[in-house]
């Protein structure tokens, strides 16, 4: 700052002292920047030092800070992904010794003693492997997935239960959302069994109270929510609903009828059972559209290319099967047959499940839950029906029917019409033979021989035991048993016979059935040959145990397949681990490069440039000089001083 | 001999004139180091005298008729502008400064690494689902508080500023009063000094000069000058000053809002001062938008990470599960419709949506509840009355009420519990149920006192789940997310927040230097005018100290002459 000197100006005594003090004044704050500068290292101590560069620098410390916790993040992940694999190593450690007990006990020399003795090396095996699926990192059970606080796996009900979760642990290692650092012991081990799930779709009825975000709407894409234009053809003409606030499908009908009354429109919305029902005066024709690019009419399914007369209907919205959708609402609105309950097998006993009192789905699951028997029932991902898995290896899970319908209906019977014969036995299928496969002997003596060539599902099987047995006139009917989960063979021949099936062409038909077992009076109710259990690591060790225990040699070999492939499984476990190890490493490598960037941009913004402070430093130091000198010498000066 | 006495008379007058001249100019190097002293010239003027017997005239001598102030009274008027300006500008930027140094950014111990260290913390929560996992909620906790804290703090501190600048705005007042007063006093002496003669009452009016310099500088005044000598003052075109007499000004408190301000007003009239420009002008200024619009941006600032991160955490679950609770904010009338948050006196409006309430008994077996908050034009428009029957008609084992605060309140049966989740409505929030954060604004903002006392209740998970940090993860990444308009996140707005703090003071400060260069500039000129240079001086100091001789010696020569012709006589 200076003054400025005006051309033929005086210039008074005081305007020298002035002069100097001001610029002095300048001189030190200039002096004291740098010396801020110097000291701090810092070319931006406060944001009015530069506005613009603050913000920089405030938003790069924010990504720096970030970017560290990032950082953490990845460790963590890295730590995990460590302790995966190593506990990987473990596991496929037992299995390779299971593996070569399996090769060295299936056919000679080995003996029935040499295989009890190791039946007891397997059954310490399973006790390692135990170990291992209970493994922790800091206090956290690496394979439990989301309930990574409890041990995940016990021995109980005389199997292995798993009771971890089947959500992955995961963090932010990127800072674009959560990647998954954890496999669940369904992933290594194989714990959870695959989905009892029936024929039949839940199709739940609609009603006002229905979110529209637990609609898969007329086209399967959810429903987007936005305004829509009614055209009242030869009344009101065009009038706009915005939906974009509805919640439930009562508030899209809502807001229609609020928009219909103030436009004076005759058009009425109402819910249906399985949709939207749009009413307009007969004089009249109704067009509903999409204004720009909006969807909600469309999935709605009200959207119309021209005016047509009304009702409009909607097709079925297709709602998601929720928790609270009652259990009347089930089957379209006929509901489930809910007197008889189901009955449900597993580690091998069965129990009556009593569904009378359910109000709601979640009434059902927590019921099916709650058995007792390591099943766990939940809404499949669609929402269209129930699933019911089972946790427990080495055990087979059935679901069937108490009497009545309620398994068949709810979609969770094991063994209905829809079953295939080659998913049966555990996905074995059914051997058939060419020509007749079996033969029913009815108690009066007369033989039904059936073919099930062509057969596909239980529906062609019933078929055909039917038709052989009028074929051959015999009273006989097949059908799926109301108790259990068997085929059924009634017989009403009314012989002093035992009604019993009998092989024939050599064809395991017969076995595959289940139809081998001895009749109680005039009804042979099959096996359950539709089970479902854990396919995984523990299931296959405690096969392998107990066929060496009952020097059982296909089992043996059986179980040494099943070993070879579920070695392939942790191997795919291992690669995941793996994977995710070296993902997290480059990202930590990224990040790391990040920060650098990040810092070198931030130094840029913040901090001093000690050449040029220095030197600024300097200049400032050099004009103070020079004032100073100037100024004492002119302030010296005075003719008074010649006066005498 | 006629002619004798006339030339001794001419000598008598010059030896006279000289003197007095040596005195003004004795005078001007006395005073050269007074600020605001007006440099004098003496006036010398030839005066007419005796006819010579030849029929001329040559004169009578010299005579000092009066004495020159130099001085520009338009300068004058333009330096007490400037002088004000500056002032203003120095008081803003003083508040600026103030407030930066309040806010203390740039530093790591600044609000936006406090934000930062907050919402990455959530992320700490997320990476530990083991039992290390409650330290890392602690620390998310006390993050938490820190910001509160922190927020607490600036507004404090930007609320003392507010009061300080108030303090200066009343003593600011009474000085520029007291000067008034002193403008009034001076005009009176003038007039009197001056009605005796010209030019007699020059050091009053350099002092009233002064004087008004110094009352420009807390405001901007406009004088006009009377025929008599007085100046009358005025401040916004009204009269301040008129001839002897100031109107006089206080400083006036009053409540505007929540807040005490001090205003200016004559003490005659109690009528508002408009004061346009000087400190007084400033120290309002920086007190309304700088300090008290920053007290608003804080506020803002913490209403909205009250807002956002009560949405995310009041539909999640934490480890502890929930038994009873009580909303954090009351409404004014429980028959109020939800979806007005201005009829309700919640910080949120509710919208039309719903949310899930999941009661679970002590053996962890569950029941959904879908509770729906509706608004007017699509449903009921809801009070919170009918939202507590609403909740008691579709939920079982759970007890909803309303507390004698008007809040809601939640209490589940004996060994049973419950969560929230899936709101869509913003009810949850609103009502502030299991919320991370209770208050409103920077003032209030707190950690709920419940989740403050066990961390176990932080929502970190959506499910129940030890493992699920799902919820922990959506706080943390509110540190990124985009919101409303302005697509900036709450570090982002903060950051701007801070920078248009930053640009502000730059600006006052620049505007502050360039104020003062134009006074400077200006004092400089009226130096150069009134100013005095003890050089110049020294010269008149030898010119009239050589007149004054040569009158001297003039004198003695007529003497002589005198002698000469008395000697013709003998």
């Amino acid at each position: 700052m200076s003054i400025q000197a005006i051309r033929g100006m005086r210039v008074s005594s005081s305007m020298q002292s002035q002069m100097l003090l001001e610029q002095m004044r300048t001189n030190m704050l200039q002096l004291f920047g740098s010396q801020q500068q110097l000291s701090t290292g810092k070319r931006l101590l406060v944001p009015s030092d530069d506005p613009a560069g603050a913000a920089r620098a405030l938003n790069l410390n924010s990504i720096l800070e970030r970017q560290g916790q990032l950082q953490r993040n990845a460790d963590v992940a890295d730590r995990f992904a460590a302790a995966t694999e190593s506990a990987l190593v473990d596991v496929r450690d037992v299995l390779n010794q299971a593996s070569a007990i399996a090769s060295q006990n299936a056919g000679v020399p080995a003996d029935a003693q040499q295989r009890a003795a190791s039946a007891g090396v397997v059954k310490g095996l399973i006790e390692q492997l135990l170990t291992v699926a209970n493994r922790q990192q800091n206090g956290i059970y690496l394979f439990a997935g989301q309930t990574c606080d409890k041990p995940p796996f016990e021995e109980a009900l005389g199997g292995v239960l798993y009771k971890g979760d089947t959500s992955n642990l995961s963090v932010n290692v990127d800072g674009t959302g959560l990647q998954m650092i954890s496999l669940t012991g369904e992933q290594v081990f194989g714990a959870i069994s695959a989905e009892v799930r029936g024929w039949n779709p839940l199709t739940p009825r609609l009603d006002q109270t229905v979110r529209l975000a637990d609609l898969r709407g007329a086209g399967g894409e959810g429903v987007r929510l936005g305004p829509i234009d009614i055209q009242e053809v030869g009344g009101v003409g065009s009038f706009r609903v915005d939906l974009s606030r509805a919640n439930t499908l009562g508030d899209v009908v809502n807001a229609i009828n609020a928009a219909a009354g103030n436009a004076g429109a005759s058009v009425n919305a109402s819910v249906t059972t399985g949709g939207l029902q749009l009413a307009v005066n007969p004089a009249f024709t109704l067009q509903v559209t999409d204004p720009g690019q909006g969807t909600a009419a469309l999935d709605l399914g009200i959207r119309q290319a021209v005016p047509a007369a009304g009702p409009l209907v909607s097709p079925y919205l297709k709602p998601k099967v929720t928790l609270t959708t009652p259990v009347a609402y089930l089957q379209s609105g006929s509901g489930v047959d809910q007197s008889s309950g189901l009955l449900i097998s597993n580690a091998g006993k069965t129990v009556q499940v009593d569904l009378s009192g359910a109000q709601t789905v979640q009434d059902i699951l927590n019921a099916i839950n709650g058995t007792g028997l390591g099943v766990m029932a939940q809404i499949n991902e669609d929402g269209t029906g129930i699933d019911v898995r089972s946790r427990l290896s080495g055990s087979q899970l059935s679901i069937g029917e108490a009497g009545g319908l309620t398994a068949t209906w709810l979609g969770i019977r094991s063994l209905h019409e829809g079953t295939t014969l080659a998913s049966l036995n555990e996905g074995r299928g059914v051997g058939t033979a060419a020509g007749a496969d079996f033969r029913i002997v009815a108690k009066s003596g007369a033989n039904v021989d059936v073919d099930l060539d062509g057969a596909r599902t239980m529906a062609d099987v019933i078929v055909k035991i039917n038709a052989a047995a009028s074929g051959a006139g015999v009273s006989l009917t097949a059908s799926l048993a109301t108790t259990g989960n068997g085929l059924r063979l009634s017989d009403g021949t009314g012989g002093a016979g035992a009604l019993h099936v009998e092989r024939l062409s050599g064809s395991a038909a017969m076995d595959g059935l289940g139809l081998e077992v001895a009749a109680t009076g005039s009804e042979l109710i099959s096996r359950h040959v539709s089970i479902v259990r854990p396919s995984g690591t523990f299931t296959v060790l405690e096969d392998l145990w107990s066929a060496l225990s009952s020097n059982d040699t296909a089992g043996i070999t059986a179980a040494g397949e099943k070993l070879s492939g579920l070695l392939q499984g942790i191997g795919t476990a291992q690669g995941q681990a793996g994977t995710l190890g070296q993902q997290v490493a480059a990202q930590k490598a990224h990040l790391g490069d990040a920060v650098l960037a990040s810092k070198s941009l931030l130094s840029e913004v913040q901090d001093a440039d000690y050449t040029e402070a220095i030197t600024r430093f300097t200049q400032a130091q050099t004009i103070l000089q020079a004032n100073m000198m100037t100024g004492s010498r002119l302030m010296q000066l005075s003719l008074l001083d010649f006066l005498r | 001999m006629g002619l004798i006495t006339g030339a001794l008379q001419i000598g008598k007058n010059a030896i006279l004139s000289y003197q007095s001249a040596l005195q003004v100019v004795g005078n001007n190097i006395a005073n050269a180091g007074v600020d605001g002293y007006t440099r004098q010239s003496p006036i010398l003027t030839s005066m007419p005298g005796v006819t010579l017997p030849e029929g001329l005239m040559p004169g009578g001598g010299v005579a000092l008729t009066s004495l020159q102030r130099h001085l520009d009274e338009a300068l004058l008027t333009r330096l007490r502008a400037s002088v004000g300006d500056e002032q203003k500008n120095l008081a803003e930027q003083q508040a600026l400064s103030q407030v930066e140094s309040l806010y203390n950014e740039l530093s790591d111990e600044d609000l936006s690494s406090l934000l930062s260290n907050f919402f990455n913390s959530f992320d700490g929560v997320q990476n530990s689902p083991g039992p290390e996992g409650m330290s890392t909620r602690e620390i998310a906790i006390h993050a938490g508080q820190s910001v509160a804290t922190r927020l607490h703090e600036m507004r404090s501190g930007l609320l003392n500023l507010h009061e300080q600048l108030n303090q200066q705005i009343i003593d600011v007042t009474r000085q520029a009063n007291d000067l008034a007063k002193q403008v009034a006093g001076l005009n009176l002496e003038i007039v009197r000094a001056e009605s005796t003669g010209q030019g007699a009452a020059a050091s009053l009016r350099d002092q009233r000069d002064g004087v008004l310099k110094q009352l420009a500088q807390f405001m901007d005044i406009q004088t006009s000058e009377t025929p008599e000598g007085a100046v009358n003052v005025y401040v916004g075109s009204e009269p301040l000053v008129q001839y002897t007499r100031s109107r006089g000004l206080t400083a006036e408190q009053e409540l505007v809002g929540d807040r005490t301000v001090v205003s200016v007003r004559f003490a005659d009239s109690n009528g508002p001062v408009k004061i346009g420009s000087g400190q007084i002008a400033g120290l309002v200024s920086s007190r309304d938008e700088s300090v008290y619009g920053q007290v608003q941006e804080i506020d803002k600032l913490a209403a909205t990470l009250i807002e956002q991160v009560n949405r995310i955490h009041s539909q999640g679950q934490g480890l502890t599960t929930l038994t009873a609770i009580t909303g954090a904010y009351d409404v004014l009338d429980t028959t109020a419709a939800l979806s007005s948050a201005g009829s309700t006196g919640l910080p949120l409006a509710v919208s039309n949506g719903s949310f899930k309430l999941t009661v679970k008994d002590s053996n962890g077996v569950a029941q959904e509840y879908v509770i729906a908050a509706s608004e007017a034009g699509l449903g009921t428009d809801m009070s919170l009355q009918d939202l507590v029957g609403q909740i008691n008609s579709t939920a079982a084992n759970v007890t909803a009420s309303i507390t004698s605060d008007n809040r809601l309140r939640l209490q589940a049966a004996g060994g049973y519990s419950f969560t929230f989740g899936e709101d869509t409505s913003g009810a949850m929030a609103a009502l502030g149920m299991n919320a991370f954060f209770t208050g409103t604004d920077a003032k209030n903002i707190a950690v709920e006192s419940g989740l403050a006392g066990d961390s176990g209740r932080l929502a970190a998970a959506k499910t129940g789940r030890a493992g699920d940090g799902s919820n922990a993860a959506a706080l943390a990444s509110l540190g990124d997310k985009k919101m409303g308009q302005s697509g900036a996140s709450i570090p982002q707005l903060w950051a701007a927040a801070v920078s248009s703090l930053g640009a502000a003071s730059s600006a006052a400060r620049h505007n502050s230097e360039a104020t003062h260069s134009v006074s400077q500039s200006l004092q400089a000129q009226r130096e150069s005018i009134s100013g005095v240079n003890t050089d110049e001086e020294a010269v008149n100091l030898l010119r009239y100290q050589r007149s004054f001789q040569a009158a001297a010696r003039y004198i003695s020569i007529v003497d002589q002459l005198v002698d000469e012709m008395l000697g013709m006589v003998r």
